[in-house]
């Protein structure tokens, strides 16, 4: 990892080879358990979105002689008083019934990865510009692949996205469920794993050629 | 004193097995798929786990009973919760830097991860939202971090397959153990005749 620190920012290493749901796992807990339909998946996304970035942005002017533990204290409770506005306006938008629908998902949401982790051991090795750059490429990484799976999931289960009726000859309840979620998961990240690695060798084999 | 002791044992064996953290709630995976590849931190890891739900569910026991009536809680109760947790991380690392500072410089890299995560958090939700009696609270902290760690020993005993050369590449590692989780998870629900 370190040899990024100090280079270039790819918004592809957080979007593609670092995926925080399909790569590494690092974050599918939320998308397991809550991203059943589309619309949770969007709730999910949004909040994600909001709070990392903004608690990321107000951690970042902490001062640095702070204590590690105290440090890690500090981002949850800011993580926490930023929730607050998030939700407000995640209601505004989809409804309280949707955001009730995924309020224990959303409360987790306060301790996660990125705050609680990749902010000391990445993030905040970067420049502000580069750091944001950074963090958005985890946050369209994540965003992207729970809203996919919410929408597989809603497909699959109900035969539906959003109001539109999809035609399929089945009807899979089970992806509803946590374990179907998991399951699900896991196929995606199989199939997600395989492209990417073919489309690595791919390219690999191009740059020798050329050389040759 | 019988009441007390079957209530909370009756709260222990809901975070175990019927509402298990990770496989019937998705909490924590992160942090069962970190201590399931790195073997020397597994136990510190499901310790901490164990001991911050339990004392943390004592005492959102008591912000609950007292303040679960004022209108703005359940909105407040991220920062609550968070306050608590962050108190009982904050008063232990002082006390085990103060009598067992060895103990301290080998837990420091990762003790963070087992306080501040999913699975806890969301213990705390899930049982404010069953309620109950103050017996049943610690029960429950106590029964989520135990069967947190039952789902972190499953995952432990598995990791060598689930990485060997017969699981096809792009499945090796990651992919297959949310395959894995999710079967357990599946029998489990099928077992409790969850639908």
């Amino acid at each position: 990892m370190e040899h990024n620190m100090s280079g270039k920012v790819k918004l592809f290493d957080g979007i593609i080879r670092q995926n925080m749901v399909l790569m590494s796992g690092l974050f599918a807990g939320p998308v397991i358990g809550a991203a059943t339909n589309l619309i949770n998946s969007l709730v999910i996304a949004l909040a994600f979105t909001l709070i990392t970035m903004v608690t990321a942005g107000i951690c970042r002017l902490l001062p640095k002689k702070f204590a590690f533990a105290v440090r890690i204290v500090l981002y949850a409770l800011i993580a926490s008083a930023v929730y607050i506005p998030v939700i407000l306006l995640a209601e505004l938008i989809f409804g309280s019934d949707a955001v009730n629908s995924v309020s224990l998902y959303l409360a987790i949401l306060v301790t996660n990865p990125l705050i609680m982790a990749k902010t000391e051991s990445r993030f905040f090795l970067r420049s502000v510009p580069m750091m944001f750059k950074d963090m958005a490429g985890f946050v369209i990484g994540f965003d992207m692949s729970c809203i996919l799976v919410g929408a597989l999931r809603d497909i699959l289960s109900d035969n539906m996205l959003l109001n539109t009726i999809i035609p399929l000859p089945f009807q899979m309840s089970a992806m509803e469920s946590v374990y179907g979620g998991f399951i699900l998961v896991g196929i995606l990240a199989g199939l997600f794993r395989f492209v990417y690695r073919r489309a690595l060798r791919r390219k690999n084999h191009l740059i020798s050629e050329r050389k040759n | 004193m019988e009441t007390i002791f079957s209530r909370f044992l009756a709260a222990a064996l809901l975070g175990i097995f019927i509402e298990n953290a990770a496989f019937e709630r998705a909490l924590g995976v992160n942090v069962l798929l970190y201590a399931a590849r790195k073997r020397e931190n597994l136990i510190g890891i499901f310790v901490g786990v164990i001991y911050v739900t339990t004392i943390s569910s004592a005492l959102t026991c008591l912000t609950d009973r007292y303040f679960s009536a004022w209108e703005y809680y359940n909105i407040l109760m991220p920062f609550i919760y968070i306050f608590i947790v962050s108190a009982v991380y904050i008063l232990t690392l002082m006390a085990v830097w103060r009598f067992f500072p060895n103990i301290l410089k080998r837990v420091k890299k990762y003790v963070h991860l087992s306080v501040f995560n999913c699975a806890v958090l969301g213990a705390l939700f899930i049982q404010s939202r069953i309620g109950g009696t103050f017996a049943s609270y610690i029960g429950y902290g106590l029964g989520t971090g135990l069967g947190f760690l039952l789902a972190g020993y499953l995952l432990y005993a598995a990791e060598d397959r689930l990485n060997s050369e017969s699981v096809p590449e792009s499945f090796r590692g990651m992919p297959i153990t949310m395959i894995y989780i999710g079967v357990i998870s599946l029998a489990l629900s099928a077992f409790w005749g969850k639908h």
